[in-house]
């Protein structure tokens, strides 16, 4: 990464604090968060150093700039767009300090790059961004799948986007995301209705009947597990002593010596959602987002990923308070919606990209799917087994267990239920209800029902694997002959 | 206050005391001297990001004051604690000596009866200079404890209601590593220069593996170096850090081993992964496939050298 950002500083050192703060907000611009303490601690950092050498400056300004390793692609390419090309970084001052010629700047642009840059940047983009909000929004796409995936690709258009939308004039018209969203109070959720709603598909209801269970999930109050944490606060019905306490209490009293007590605290257990919005899956995902915000906003730490074919991190847009905006963000950021299924795939990228950062703590996971994998191959079973053995309890949640005939048919479910703590239905308000009520309990009517699906997928997998070498070898001859 | 003049001079210290630091790591090393402000690393397990305090304190000369972060640390094991037991003896004198009624319990907390631990330990004045306090792993202690530290990385200086503040004489280097296995909270961070310490170049890790393992030939070096950097390209759950390329040559040595063949690399695959999963997945065809790639690659090297 080093070697690749050619540095050439054509700027004399009494300009240097000028540079970097411009730098600095030029990094703001592209949605760095950064603090003016972090811009001061840049120029000392960089007179310390020295301007001498150009890998040093860049290594001095990493070190304080860059407080999260996400961060790195982004402020390599700003800082090789900035130092090393004085027209752009002329471009750059032009647009972010207060403008003075408002037209007028012919560029005579040699290098392609900075050709591409500076039409990005004088050309209105062709969709304004719609608000300033919006685009911070954007920009908050902190360690994504989807964002990592371009940066490493060093696709510079996306930054260059970043780069003039954050430029571009805000738009007049004030933010008009709230518009968009009607919700009628009419005369139709009466106590019956309600009921009625309660147990109704989610597939089978109307438009109007959606926004009603939007709004009854937004009024879930779910309980969340727990755990007792490895502290302890003070408590007359504890039963650790606490010496401390009943030491300072003798003080204030003249040396009586009063044993006082701690008892263990617990803390919320941190929560992990993958959710499918595959083909399949196409009429729940839009009240999952719903179901997940509604837990993002009840919890401290919930970690919320989306797959379809490919894995996205969408914990940052859950944290949205409004519930509308965060589903508008996450539609924007996500482009596998109703698509084909690779749940293996998906549970891979988790397994080695997210489940050490996520899965701490003793970390409960969701997983909302129902299970058909379009494709499935052999390692769905390993990436399942691993995914179990990170978390502390594994839950299936399936729309498709609502038909009281369900059984576990299919290949992918059969070898996806082997290794799942417990599986429940998530098709209607009511289901989602009782799965929230029972989260922190952790046990449930159904499970006797799972161990029994569980001994009958081992039993047919074990009876796979017994299967006579001759009937592989025909197997293996016939696709042979195909192929031939 | 700086105990280095220059980036380069931390480069070359650290180099002879057997430490290889990459540019960056040096330029936030030497800054964290210079501003006297804490170094916050972050990377994967086995990266050498608890070893460069290590080395650090070797080629300073200083202190090293060792924080091993566990969930439910807290303040009576990473600051101080009250000697209680020496409290109560206290009590029990003074009773006994008092001759009124009611005895008198003044100053049962005094300075005598704290217990230091190592942040507390680390802002007293040391003969050998201002000493390297590490705060190992602390993405396993919980919130609360990062939200303690504040204090300490602004101001140096620990509180204890009882007591009052306790200031540093001269503030610790101060070196905090984490494995990532949570965020660790902007506030924190703030307080430090962050570095991610990233897994070393090829050319590196040779150096690296000739500096920790020279009793291995050349030859067994590049091809462990080659065959540890092609498996980091593999998706590995957990890819091997720079500490099991020098177990591994290190083990090849004790096996007698000059170059790698097949069956070696089989048999001491648990050198270099720790998951089954990865295991099965790299012995036996993979592994041989990645060797001879990791031969043939080596033998052009040499061609085009000659």
């Amino acid at each position: 990464m080093i070697e690749t950002v050619p540095t050439r500083i054509s700027h004399p050192t009494p300009k240097l604090d000028q540079n970097i703060m411009l730098f600095v907000r030029l990094l703001r611009a592209i949605g760095l968060k950064l603090g003016s303490a972090s811009m001061l601690e840049a120029i000392d950092a960089a007179k310390t150093v020295g301007v001498a050498d150009k890998d040093f400056l860049y290594h001095a300004l990493v070190s304080c700039l860059i407080k999260r390793r996400e961060d790195k692609p982004l402020f390599d390419q700003a800082f090789y767009l900035f130092w090393q090309n004085p027209k752009f970084h002329e471009r750059i001052r032009d647009l972010i300090l207060p403008r003075i010629k408002a037209a007028g700047h012919q560029q005579e642009d040699v290098e392609p790059m900075l050709r591409r840059l500076s039409d990005a940047l004088a050309d209105p983009p062709d969709d304004p961004p719609n608000t300033a909000e919006d685009v911070e929004i954007d920009f908050d796409t902190e360690g994504t799948a989807a964002d990592t995936d371009r940066l490493q690709h060093k696709d510079v258009e996306p930054m260059l986007r970043r780069l003039s939308d954050a430029l571009a004039d805000p738009p007049d018209d004030p933010p008009n995301t709230a518009e968009d969203v009607e919700i009628d109070f009419d005369t139709e959720g009466t106590a019956a209705d309600t009921d009625r709603l309660q147990h109704k598909d989610f597939e089978m209801m109307s438009a109007a009947e959606i926004r009603h269970a939007e709004q009854a999930i937004a009024n879930l109050q779910p309980k969340l597990p727990r755990r007792s944490a490895r502290r302890s606060k003070l408590s007359s019905r504890g039963q650790l002593i606490a010496m401390r306490a009943a030491l300072q209490h003798a003080e204030r009293q003249g040396g009586m010596v009063i044993p006082k007590f701690r008892s263990v605290i617990t803390k919320p257990r941190p929560l992990v959602i993958l959710c499918d919005i595959s083909g399949s899956m196409e009429h729940y995902s839009r009240i999952m987002l719903h179901f997940i915000h509604a837990l993002t906003r009840n919890h401290p730490q919930v970690s919320s990923f989306l797959f379809g074919t490919r894995l996205t991190n969408i914990s940052r847009q859950m944290r949205h308070r409004d519930v509308d905006e965060a589903v508008q963000s996450v539609s924007h950021l996500v482009d596998d919606w109703s698509g084909g299924t690779r749940i293996s795939a998906s549970l891979e990228t988790f397994n080695h990209r997210w489940s050490r950062r996520v899965m701490g703590q003793g970390a409960i996971t969701l997983l909302i799917t129902d299970g058909l994998d379009r494709n499935p191959d052999d390692a769905l079973g390993i990436h399942m087994e691993r995914l179990h053995k990170s978390t502390a309890t594994l839950l299936w949640l399936n729309p498709l267990l609502r038909f009281d005939g369900f059984a576990p048919k299919s290949h992918s479910v059969r070898t996806m239920i082997q290794h799942v703590d417990h599986f429940l239905p998530i098709h209607s308000l009511q289901a989602m209800t009782d799965l929230t009520a029972s989260l922190a309990k952790m046990q449930t009517q159904r499970d006797a029902k799972l161990a029994e699906w569980q001994a009958a997928a081992r039993r047919a997998s074990l009876a796979a694997d017994l299967v006579p070498a001759y009937a592989q070898e025909s197997a293996y001859a016939q696709e042979k002959g195909h192929t031939a | 206050m700086s105990a280095f003049d220059t980036v380069e001079a931390v480069q070359q210290e650290l180099g002879s005391a057997g430490y290889i630091a990459s540019d960056g790591l040096a330029v936030s090393l030497f800054l964290a001297l210079a501003k006297q402000r804490a170094l916050f690393l972050e990377g994967e397990a086995g990266v050498g990001k608890t070893e460069i305090a290590k080395m650090l304190a070797h080629v300073l000369d200083r202190d090293l004051i060792r924080l091993q972060c566990y969930e439910g640390l807290d303040i009576n094991q990473a600051a101080y604690e009250w000697n209680y037991a020496r409290q109560l003896v206290d009590i029990q004198a003074q009773r006994q000596s008092a001759t009124n009624e009611k005895p008198d319990a003044d100053n049962l907390f005094r300075e005598d009866f704290l217990i230091e631990r190592p942040l507390l330990r680390a802002l007293r004045a040391n003969p050998r200079g201002a000493p390297i306090l590490l705060i190992d792993e602390i993405d396993r202690a919980d919130e609360a404890f990062e939200a303690y530290l504040l204090e300490l990385l602004s101001d140096w200086q620990i509180s204890i209601p009882e007591l009052g503040t306790i200031a540093a004489a001269t503030p610790p280097i101060v070196i905090i590593t984490s494995n990532r296995t949570r965020e660790i909270h902007d506030a924190l961070k703030r307080r430090c220069f962050y570095h991610w310490v990233d897994y070393p170049s090829r050319e590196v890790e040779r150096e690296i593996l000739a500096l920790k393992a020279p009793e291995a030939g050349a030859v067994l070096q590049a091809q462990v170096v080659d065959f540890v950097q092609t498996l980091r390209g593999q998706q590995l759950f957990k890819s091997p850090g720079v500490a099991e390329t020098i177990d591994w040559a290190q083990a090849l040595v004790e096996l007698n081993c000059v170059a790698l063949d097949p069956q070696t690399v089989d048999s001491t695959m648990g050198v270099l992964l720790k998951y089954q999963d990865d295991i099965s997945r790299i012995q036996g065809s993979e592994a041989a496939r990645i060797l001879s790639e990791v031969q043939a690659a080596l033998v052009q090297g040499e061609l085009s050298r000659a």
